[in-house]
């Protein structure tokens, strides 16, 4: 045992024992003499590497150092440099460089050397060990784990990331990086994935092993000897130089005997621990430890690990089994800390255990990073739950590893429901009619690792279907490697649904639009057409383009196409003023057709504003009203007609009342006559009788003068209505009148005048009559005459009257004088009072009626009327 | 023998009055009416001659002879009618006797006389 105060002495040990113990430990080791010569070197190391001891010690034709063969060119100045320090120096070489691994690849690792010194302190020798430090990753030929269920089922299953549940991951990485780094296999537990698709919670233990090197075991197993015992530490010499090995790489290593009994401890440790050698050996209950007895370092455990470490401790002693604990140790500071305990026995030749070996690691940081990871990673599995979003994971190649809680509660699938047999996604959710197209995304995606995307219906629990939004994107590793790809499936049926609505509603618009019967634009603010119905495309025969023309608006490009020219003035100033106002526009105009005719439209166009008020669009609708306007016109003319028709008649009509309301008081003069005749010639005669009916003569006679005096009291109203229209007109519209009956009589009239003869306001309507009087006389008066019937009307200037002349080729007139004189007739029809009603008519306008003969036969009415302006004066 | 009676019907009481006049000076008895459905409803009974207005209101004189013959197919009818566009239609050819406004009282008397005398015989 050593001298109390826990400090020992160094052991003598040389370089390479010292390097197979941390070869124990790490999987390699070396060792040179103090020069750097290369003395040992793990064998399967050098076997790995096709080199000789002696290849490593020959420097090469460019002066390198022979371990330049191994190292990355770029790291090796560094190094070499470093090394040289350390040989001449005395200090710990510590170097990261790159060296070729298995794989053939250059690896990132770690050398550490540690110098071995004499009594003297004179160094005589160095060794070391090379670990990677490559950031770890699931490469599966990089670990060998050992996967034990928690029911103890047959472990020995390489350990594949595929089979860890993806949350589970980074703790295996973890603890697989630990076991690399510190040589300490590690226990932890994850879900893993069994063959039904669930997940189940399994223990594992997982030991180093190292690309360049092959397993630890065989490593262990080729030492060709035992270390031979230290005498001051009893048989423990071994399992002491063994700790100083790893002290001196790790900072801290203990060793004890076969019983448990500690005869080295780290003195910095014994400081931390506040426990000397003494207090850690004390037999507390005065019971052998490996009889079960405690023993003083368990005083430092913390209470609920005590009786737990001390069990595994002493079945290890027992046994000679690795010792693998984790248990809180006390500080000096009063603070528990969580550590790794680890420990290996040394043997004698006959395997006899001669001590133990082993370091206490504080793993408390790590703990706690545990904890946290696994607080954190409980919350980010609650947060993944509860987001109402459907998440999902699967492998690289595409096989589903994970859904969360809502996916199946809405989806109603497990992971196992959406993984086919062969493991590629069974897509199940999706509806059958995208299936195809979402499998040919899905494949796609997988293969270059491109995100993906899509929209499909996707099932829900109740058999129903939504419509979903799906992306994916894959996880990488830092050298770029997909390590498994995370989706969200988010429900957009409403959004869908929306837009189909209006994509629905926008087609039906549009239909509307198209095959309503009119012809509907678009246009800009300032007009310019921006749209056409297609009833409006196929009306005019061209599009929106079509008039396009450099330098010129489309505007009056299109307007000055399609607008009659007539109408063109008037359509531009009030289009113009409504696209500057903003006011409803509404004309009626001419369009042109297609085929070149033009149609009257109707055109409507109010403006389209926006929230501000501002004109965004105007929007037209073209009525073709061609019909309708031939139906006015038509119609205006039947009016016109009709009103004619009554003009004509009228003078018939007023005749025939005069004749009426005149013979009633003649014949009463006349039944008062022959009666007044009798009374006298009675015998004896009537007197009295003749006398009253003399009386009722006169009472009648001037009842018919009152009917005379009502007649000439009727035309004498006649200036409340004058027109200034053109002679011409008049004449023309009283041939009109006629032309029907002309044609059935078989008459033609020729009409003939200078056109432009204006006349002083005159009543159109009496002037038209005196005409169409004079007409219907000549006529009357060809009845009879077998051919040339023909009636001239003749217009014109003279001096400052207008002169027209009726002619007829009838018989003539026999009494030219008297045919004015009221009732003079020459007809069988007709009270003769035409001539003389026409003659105080031209009369009352300032003119003159007369009749003379005409040539070669018949009579020619000539009447003049004043002309305006009088041309002639 | 007693006085021929001789009905007379105008609507214009000028006209109506005048004629009564001129057939009471020939020594007939008058009864006159202003309508044709005072007469009907006095009846015919003892008229001898029926002078009638066309142009009337309500019955006219067209409608009026026709009742009349319907009741005494011999009965003398005289229609008389200021507007000659009525005596130009077909429906007053054939009727006993037709006289236009202004008509001469002396021939109106002749030829009621000769009704009355081509009646007796």
């Amino acid at each position: 045992m050593g001298s109390g105060g826990g400090s020992v002495r160094s052991p003598d040990i040389d370089a390479v024992q010292a390097a197979k113990v941390v070869e124990r430990i790490t999987g390699n080791g070396w060792a040179t003499d103090a020069g750097g010569n290369f003395i040992y070197v793990t064998p399967a190391a050098l076997a790995f590497f096709g080199l000789a001891l002696e290849d490593l010690n020959s420097p090469l034709d460019d002066n390198t150092l022979g371990w330049s063969r191994v190292v990355h060119p770029e790291d090796y100045e560094g190094a070499a440099a470093m090394w040289q320090r350390c040989l001449q120096t005395g200090e710990h070489y510590n170097v990261e460089h790159r060296m070729l691994r298995a794989d053939g690849m250059w690896g990132w690792t770690r050398s550490t050397g540690h110098p071995v010194r004499n009594d003297d302190g004179t160094i005589t020798g160095w060794y070391g060990t090379v670990i990677d430090t490559d950031t770890p990753s699931p490469r599966r030929d990089r670990i060998v784990g050992v996967a034990r269920a928690l029911n103890n089922t047959t472990p020995e299953a390489f350990l594949s990331m595929d089979a860890v549940h993806p949350h589970d991951r980074p703790t295996v990485e973890q603890a697989t990086a630990r076991a690399f780094f510190h040589g300490v296999p590690q226990v932890s537990s994850y879900r893993q994935l069994q063959a039904d698709g669930n997940y189940r919670w399994v223990e594992f233990r997982v030991e180093p092993e190292y690309g360049i090197s092959v397993d630890v075991d065989p490593a262990v197993a080729r030492q060709d000897k035992r270390w031979t015992t230290a005498s001051s530490f009893g048989e423990t010499g071994e399992a002491v130089r063994a700790a100083l090995a790893i002290e001196n790489l790790y900072g801290g290593a203990w060793a004890m005997d076969a019983s448990g009994q500690f005869t080295y401890a780290t003195p910095t440790a014994q400081t931390s621990i506040a426990m000397t050698l003494e207090d850690l050996n004390e037999l507390l209950e005065g019971k052998p430890f490996l009889e079960g007895g405690e023993q003083g370092w368990q005083r430092g455990t913390h209470p609920e690990d005590r009786k737990r470490v001390g069990e595994s401790l002493r079945q290890a002693l027992r046994t000679g089994e690795h010792w693998n604990v984790e248990y809180r140790v006390l500080r000096a500071n009063g603070a528990y800390v969580w550590h790794r305990a680890a420990a290996r026995p040394t043997r004698d030749s006959q395997e006899r255990i001669t001590g133990w070996y082993g370091a206490t690691l504080d793993i408390d940081v790590y703990k706690r990073t545990e904890a946290a990871l696994r607080e954190r990673e409980r919350q980010l599995q609650q947060l993944i739950d509860t987001v109402p979003a459907l998440i999902w994971s699967t492998t690289a190649d595409g096989t589903p590893t994970y859904v969360n809680k809502p996916f199946t509660e809405v989806t109603g699938a497990t992971l196992k429901d959406i993984t086919a047999p062969d493991g590629s996604p069974s897509l199940s959710v999706v509806h059958p009619d995208s299936r195809e197209v979402v499998r040919q995304a899905v494949r796609h995606s997988f293969a270059t690792g491109a995100p993906y995307i899509q929209r499909y219906r996707q099932r829900r629990a109740d058999g129903s279907y939504r419509w979903t939004e799906t992306r994916a994107e894959p996880l990488r590793d830092e050298t770029g490697i997909i390590l498994q790809w995370y989706g969200v499936s988010s429900d957009i049926h409403d959004l869908v649904m929306a837009e189909e609505a209006v994509r629905v509603s926008e087609r039906h618009l549009q239909q509307l639009v198209e095959t309503l019967p009119a012809l509907i634009y678009c246009a800009m603010p300032d007009g310019k057409p921006i749209y056409r119905s297609q009833k409006l495309r196929e009306y005019l025969g061209f599009n929106l383009e079509d008039k396009d023309e450099a330098g010129k608006p489309r505007l009056d490009g299109t307007l000055e196409a399609v607008i009659h020219p007539d109408d063109l003035p008037t359509i531009k100033e009030r289009y113009g003023q409504s696209l500057s106002t903003g006011e409803p526009y509404a004309q009626r105009h001419r369009l042109r057709r297609f085929d070149g005719v033009y149609r009257w439209v109707e055109t409507r166009a109010a403006a389209m504003r926006n929230g501000e008020g501002t004109i965004v669009q105007w929007n037209g609708i073209c009525f073709d009203i061609e019909d309708q306007v031939r139906a006015q016109e038509e119609l205006r003319l039947a009016q016109e007609n009709l009103a004619r028709a009554s003009q004509a008649a009228s003078l018939a009509e007023l005749s025939a009342s005069i004749a009426h309301e005149v013979n009633q008081p003649l014949s009463a003069v006349m039944n008062y006559s022959s009666a007044c005749q009798r009374w006298l010639n009675a015998e004896p005669p009537n007197i009295e009788r003749a006398q009253k009916t003399l009386d009722r003569i006169v009472h009648s006679a001037n009842s018919a003068a009152d009917v005379v005096g009502r007649i000439r009291a009727l035309f004498k109203q006649t200036p409340a209505k004058r027109d200034c229209v053109a002679l011409g007109g008049v004449v023309f519209e009283a041939r009109d009148l006629l032309a029907e009956e002309a044609s059935r009589r078989r008459i033609r009239i020729d009409v003939e005048g200078e056109s432009g003869i204006r006349l002083v306001p005159f009543d159109r309507v009496q002037i038209q009559q005196v005409l169409v009087n004079l007409m219907r006389n000549g006529m009357d008066a060809m009845a009879s005459v077998p051919k040339d019937r023909i009636l001239q009307v003749r217009a014109h200037r003279m001096g400052d009257m207008a002169r027209i002349e009726v002619s007829d080729r009838g018989r003539g007139i026999q009494f030219p004088d008297k045919i004015f004189e009221p009732f003079f007739t020459t007809k069988d029809q007709g009270m003769g009072m035409g001539l003389a009603i026409s003659r105080s008519i031209v009369e009352a306008h300032g003119g003159q009626l007369w009749a003379e003969g005409n040539e070669p036969r018949g009579t020619k009415f000539i009447f003049t009327l004043p002309a305006d302006g009088g041309a002639g004066s | 023998m007693s006085k021929p009676v001789v009905a007379v019907v105008d609507d214009d009481p000028r006209v109506l009055a005048s004629l009564e006049e001129l057939l009471e000076s020939a020594g007939y008895l008058i009864r006159s009416f202003s309508s044709a459905e005072l007469l009907l409803a006095r009846g015919l009974a003892g008229v001898d001659v029926l002078i009638t207005d066309i142009g009337m209101p309500g019955v006219d004189g067209f409608e009026l002879r026709d009742l009349a013959r319907r009741e005494n197919p011999q009965l003398p009818v005289f229609l008389i009618t200021g507007r000659h566009e009525i005596a130009d239609q077909d429906r007053a050819r054939g009727a006993g006797g037709f006289l236009r406004k202004p008509f001469d009282g002396h021939a109106l008397l002749a030829a009621v006389r000769d009704a009355l005398g081509k009646r007796q015989d």
